[in-house]
């Protein structure tokens, strides 16, 4: 038993369950994901009925809103999880030092790896409990329809990701430094420099390229690779509709970034007309539609996968790279703390 | 530099690090020639000692005499810049783990983990010295016992007083019953009584077979705890031997302090145990002095260190 449970995990699970933050975290995080779920329906329930024209049948209307809370509330949870994170871990390595208990652990026989494994861990335990405890704010999306309980796994496995990584990210930030206040910092200004700073780069690029004219192809999406948002939206987010539609989400900027046409499956053919991929797209009970005629796909085509150009989706290779960073960042936690070292560490 | 008393024969086959006594019986922990640099600043310089198995060997000297860093190398956390180090019998730098299996090191901060319990504490420490769950129990309870906090065993660890803090950090450099214990300065910022405690603490724990390396700034601890001393000043080594020889060869001046019914005090000087002998004859049956009170002031290891030092602390 002793050697299945990493110890420094089973200690730090042990405090922090005692302590007053934990409760503190959980209770903030829902209240706040309580008020996304709430604000969201009650925005998008009077854009439905206020809606005109050529309208779709009230199943979509309600997956719309449905979707649109989902995405809504995928967002928060990966921005709440971005930002607790480092919280949770950037005192890992630098409180120990603060405290000056790194040096007795570093003397019993744990290996730097596993204690860095064990602390990365317990925060993950951690971000995992507050997944479980917004299950039942997600299951509302879930009951107004517009997603499938795959999309609900997508959601789970993205937020998951993006605790990883950011999770690892925070632990270099905090093996490099002697101070939890430092690491912090240190912790937050790489979440931004992540989401942020990719985000006004692409944004910068976008900006000199539509000044080019109206041919100005997109910047390359690389440049988005670092940033979690965009590989949560290429994944999450979704396109419009035959209509036109689609729920109101914060995904939809970066999406249309990484995917130039996104009403290409709309009814008029979007801006697009000589599209002819046909769409994937979900029904409001959650069935995926594959090209089909038109007819169904009138009444039941909603939001479209992002088309497939052949390439490896960008998520995945947001995942790889970010990925990579993090197994990186592991392997520096670790040697930071290795001894015996030419300086005390 | 005072020479190490001498020591008997050594088994076939032992090669100490220490040359100038070729032959010896292993030792718990030695170093030759250690230096520990730091850009400019030398932490320790060319330090040679030596550890005898059984021994309780007190390492004194100001603070930043490099008594710390010398322990971080034998505790297998700190390279040496050069010279070499073993501790039973192993290097620290390249074997580290063979040497935490078998030494227990108590940093001279005291470090604890809140919102744990002072039996959790052990057990997280018993779990990360991969000991097997089952005899956790009883290891606790012989720890708790040996270091007095049995009544404890279910307090938090941050509401400890620092004695108690002491006597946990103790038990936890012991919870994989090491044959070598270094103990930085665990005097440090005790209260009169937890001191003789941790004294007769330390006698136990050498009664129990253990060899123990011990730091402080505090002489008068060491002195009657310790069986070998090395004084350290500025990274270099001064003096090194059994107090008593120490005391002996460096030749300290004892004053003694000698009060008289009539009230009048006055101070003499002596060399040695046979002076101070003859003093106390010549004062009470040639002089036929009424002596109510006769006693040493300083002359022990503290004016020792004193005079060792002047000069040097700036």
């Amino acid at each position: 038993m002793a050697a299945l449970v990493n110890p420094v995990l089973a200690r730090e699970l042990k405090e922090r369950v005692r302590g007053w933050k934990a409760p503190a975290i959980i209770t903030t995080y829902l209240v706040m994901l309580g008020a996304v779920v709430y604000l969201v329906y009650e925005a998008e329930k009077s854009g439905a009925t206020n809606s005109f024209g050529f309208s779709a049948a009230a199943a979509t209307r309600s997956s719309l809103i449905g979707r649109g809370i989902f995405e809504w509330m995928v967002f928060f949870m990966i921005l709440l999880v971005m930002f607790i994170v480092p919280g949770l871990t950037a005192s890992a390595v630098a409180g120990e030092r603060e405290r000056q208990t790194l040096v007795p652990l570093q003397v019993t026989l744990l290996k730097p790896r596993s204690i860095i494994l064990g602390k990365i861990s317990s925060a993950l335990a951690f971000i995992f409990l507050l997944i479980i405890a917004a299950m039942p704010l997600l299951s509302v999306a879930f009951l107004i329809g517009g997603i499938t309980i795959g999309d609900v796994f997508k959601a789970v496995g993205v937020v998951l990701a993006t605790a990883v990584i950011m999770a690892c990210l925070s632990m270099a930030c905090s093996s490099l430094t002697k101070r939890v206040q430092t690491a912090t910092v240190l912790s937050y200004a790489v979440a931004l420099l992540l989401i942020g700073g990719s985000t006004l780069a692409y944004g910068v690029a976008y900006a000199i390229d539509e000044s080019r004219g109206f041919d100005a192809a997109n910047p390359p999406e690389e440049l988005l690779i670092g940033n979690p948002m965009a590989a949560v939206a290429d994944l999450v987010g979704t396109n419009a509709n035959r209509f036109g539609e689609r729920p109101s989400s914060p995904f939809n900027g970066i999406r249309d970034w990484l995917d130039p046409n996104p009403f290409a499956n709309s009814f008029d053919g979007g801006f697009n007309p000589g599209f002819e991929e046909p769409a994937r797209a979900i029904a409001p009970d959650g069935r995926i539609i594959d090209g089909g005629n038109f007819n169904e796909q009138f009444f039941a085509d909603e939001f479209a996968d992002r088309v497939d150009d052949g390439d490896q989706p960008f998520w995945l290779k947001s995942l790889v790279a970010l990925g990579t960073l993090s197994v990186l960042a592991v392997v520096i936690s670790a040697r930071r703390i290795r001894t015996p070292g030419t300086v005390e560490r | 530099m005072s020479t190490v008393e001498p020591h008997p024969p050594t088994p076939a086959g032992q090669v100490p690090l220490v040359a100038e006594t070729p032959v010896l019986p292993p030792a718990a922990a030695e170093v030759a020639g250690l230096t520990k640099r730091y850009g400019d600043l030398f932490a320790v310089r060319d330090l040679t000692l030596r550890v005898e198995t059984g021994s309780v060997f007190g390492l004194i000297g100001p603070n930043g005499a490099g008594k710390s860093t010398t322990f971080s190398v034998l505790a297998s956390l700190l390279k040496p810049t050069s010279g070499q180090a073993r501790v039973l019998g192993m290097d620290p730098t390249t074997d580290p783990r063979g040497v935490r299996s078998r030494v227990g090191y108590m940093p001279d901060v005291l470090g604890v983990y809140d919102d744990l319990r002072v039996e959790e504490y052990l057990e997280f420490f018993a779990s990360s010295y991969y000991l097997p769950r089952k005899s956790w129990p009883g290891l606790i309870d012989g720890l708790l016992e040996l270091v007095d906090l049995s009544g404890k065993r279910h307090a938090m660890v941050n509401g400890l007083s620092r004695g108690m803090k002491q006597r946990l950090s103790l038990a936890r450099a012991l919870v994989h019953d090491p044959d070598l214990l270094i103990l930085d300065e665990p005097a440090s910022g005790l209260d009169p009584r937890a001191r003789v405690e941790l004294r007769e603490l330390i006698g136990e724990l050498r009664s129990m077979g253990k060899t123990i390396i011990i730091s402080s700034h505090i002489l008068a601890e060491l002195e009657h705890v310790c069986t070998d001393i090395a004084i350290l000043e500025a990274g270099q080594l001064l003096a090194s031997g059994s107090p008593e020889t120490i005391v002996e060869q460096l030749g300290s001046g004892r004053t003694i302090e000698v009060r008289f019914a009539d009230g009048a005090v006055e101070r003499f000087s002596v060399d040695t145990d046979d002076e101070q002998r003859q003093l106390l004859r010549r004062l009470v049956v040639d002089d036929a002095r009424d002596v109510v009170e006769f006693h040493q002031v300083g002359g022990g290891l503290e004016d020792l260190f004193m005079k060792l030092t002047e000069g040097i602390v700036q």
